[in-house]
């Protein structure tokens, strides 16, 4: 039996993107153009961590994904081990911060800012 | 089959050649007695070419390394050199690098087998970096020379000051129109420089490093000598005693893990091995009795269990008796302890204990001992 396909997008839910649109407008970002560059990285204890960034625009390989009226950029390399994530923001007692739900992740460190695949 | 530049050049010396690693070697030019003598107490000269040479370049090469390695490397000052371990995030090794800077560019030195694996690993983990690898063995060689008048030989030739070269440090120099880098590597755990030349030029400095050896006694060592030198200084190799199931400390390479630079790919389940005594075996320096034909793979044991097993084999020119280096249990880990060579009963002779690892001492911190018991599994395996 063939297991059914990772959703092959990223989201993000109401709440995050109301965070991000809310750094842009600190940072001065024109609401038409600006991003949320979501990818990953080398390293963390587990090889892989997530990067964040709000861009003023998507860089020339980033995949573009619309989502809660916000536009995430996401690097061509960084996509494959993203597809299916949903970014959310917690402000728990436990930190506050952007999270990410990655059905790629198979393993994730003991602090949750890296993950292998 | 690869073979190094300086292979006719050997071949001329008399070298018997051998495959090692997929690489044809000069494996002995004289008896292996003269050549580890040569090597302790004057000057030898080896081929080391086919050690894997990778160069990396960019703006962030040193963090992109310190990031998915065991040491601290980010801020590696030009003209230094760092000992570091490639790691999974199961904290089992993908190679034991040697990653020296003598310009801008760093020249990383890996295991003949694992420079492809190295190159792949390192490219898989590169996303936006300013990082760029070159996979520059097959146009250079690389020249060992070990021993007490090494600094004096390899300074004569290159015309520069190496003897105070801290370990690891380098620095370039020309050989005619040639570049060469020269680092303070101690092959083998002998006080000794590993040379980097373009494959050019290559025969025209083992040359000269001959001629101005002369007066020194210097003689041309194979593959063999190096193994013995290498056993007796429990200097760890790849396929033997490292693997990707080894852990860097139990093959006692504590000395290339910085307990401080933060994270790292696999840095939380190394940091608990050591945190928490968990490192189940040891890679210990045995000297073999009896005769026993102890292989690399033969299990040694004890009270009828199996407590190890052996990982290299060669002789003590020295002693005149067997060496070798393997992996025992944590509880075995001392000097003078003896176990068998072989399955239980089959006569295979005694290996004693003579060299060990710095095992960690003091109480483990108890009270996160229970939060742990659930992540065991991993390391007791």
């Amino acid at each position: 039996m063939v297991a059914p396909a990772a959703p092959l997008s990223v989201s993000i839910t109401a709440k995050a993107a109301k965070k991000v649109r809310s750094f842009a407008e600190k940072e001065g970002l024109a609401e038409e153009t600006f991003g949320l560059k979501v990818g990953v990285k080398g390293g963390g204890c587990s090889g892989l961590t997530y990067v964040l960034s709000i861009d003023p625009g998507p860089g020339a390989e980033d995949k573009i994904i619309e989502d809660q009226g916000v536009r995430l950029f996401i690097p061509k390399k960084s996509f494959v081990f993203l597809a299916g994530t949903e970014l959310d923001f917690s402000d728990g007692l436990n930190g506050k911060g952007f999270t990410f739900a990655n059905p790629n992740a198979k393993t994730t460190c003991g602090c949750g800012t890296s993950f292998s695949v | 089959m690869e073979s190094s530049p300086l292979h006719e050049a050997q071949r001329a010396l008399g070298a018997v050649f051998a495959e090692v690693s997929g690489w044809e070697i000069a494996a002995a030019f004289d008896s292996l007695d003269r050549e580890c003598d040569a090597a302790r107490s004057r000057v030898a000269l080896l081929d080391r070419s086919s050690l894997g040479r990778l160069t990396a370049r960019g703006a962030d090469a040193l963090d992109l390394l310190d990031r998915l390695s065991t040491n601290r490397v980010v801020d590696l000052p030009v003209g230094g050199g760092s000992s570091t371990v490639l790691a999974t995030a199961r904290g089992r090794i993908v190679d034991w690098l040697t990653v020296l800077r003598p310009d801008d560019a760093l020249l990383i030195v890996t295991s003949p087998e694992r420079r492809t694996a190295v190159a792949e690993w390192i490219d898989l983990y590169t996303f936006d970096e300013d990082a760029s690898l070159e996979d520059i063995t097959s146009e250079t060689a690389m020249l060992g020379v070990v021993g007490p008048h090494a600094a004096a030989v390899v300074e004569r030739v290159m015309g520069i000051a190496v003897a105070d070269l801290p370990q690891l440090g380098c620095l370039t120099a020309s050989l005619g129109d040639h570049r060469v880098t020269v680092a303070r590597t101690d092959p083998a755990g002998q006080p000794g420089y590993d040379l980097v030349v373009p494959a050019a030029a290559a025969t025209l400095l083992w040359d000269a490093l001959l001629e101005a050896g002369a007066a020194d006694g210097i003689a041309p060592i194979g593959e063999d000598a190096f193994e013995a030198l290498r056993v007796a200084t429990g200097t760890p190799r790849w396929g033997r005693e490292l693997t990707e199931e080894r852990n860097p400390l139990e093959a006692g390479l504590e000395g290339a893990i910085s307990w401080n630079k933060g994270c790292y790919t696999g840095q939380e389940v190394v940091s608990r091995l050591h945190t928490y005594h968990k490192v189940q075996r040891y890679l210990v320096g045995l000297a073999l009795e009896g005769n026993g034909a102890a292989t690399p793979g033969t299990p040694l044991t004890a009270d009828g269990k199996s407590v190890g097993i052996v990982s290299s084999v060669a002789l003590g020119s020295e002693t005149g008796r067997a060496i070798a280096l393997g992996y025992l249990q944590t509880p075995f880990v001392e000097v003078g302890r003896s176990v068998e060579v072989g399955p239980a009963g089959a006569g295979g002779g005694v290996a004693t204990v003579v060299r060990t690892p710095e095992l960690p001492t003091g109480p483990v911190p108890a009270a996160l001992l229970d939060a742990l018991n659930d992540d065991d599994k991993d390391e007791a395996e």
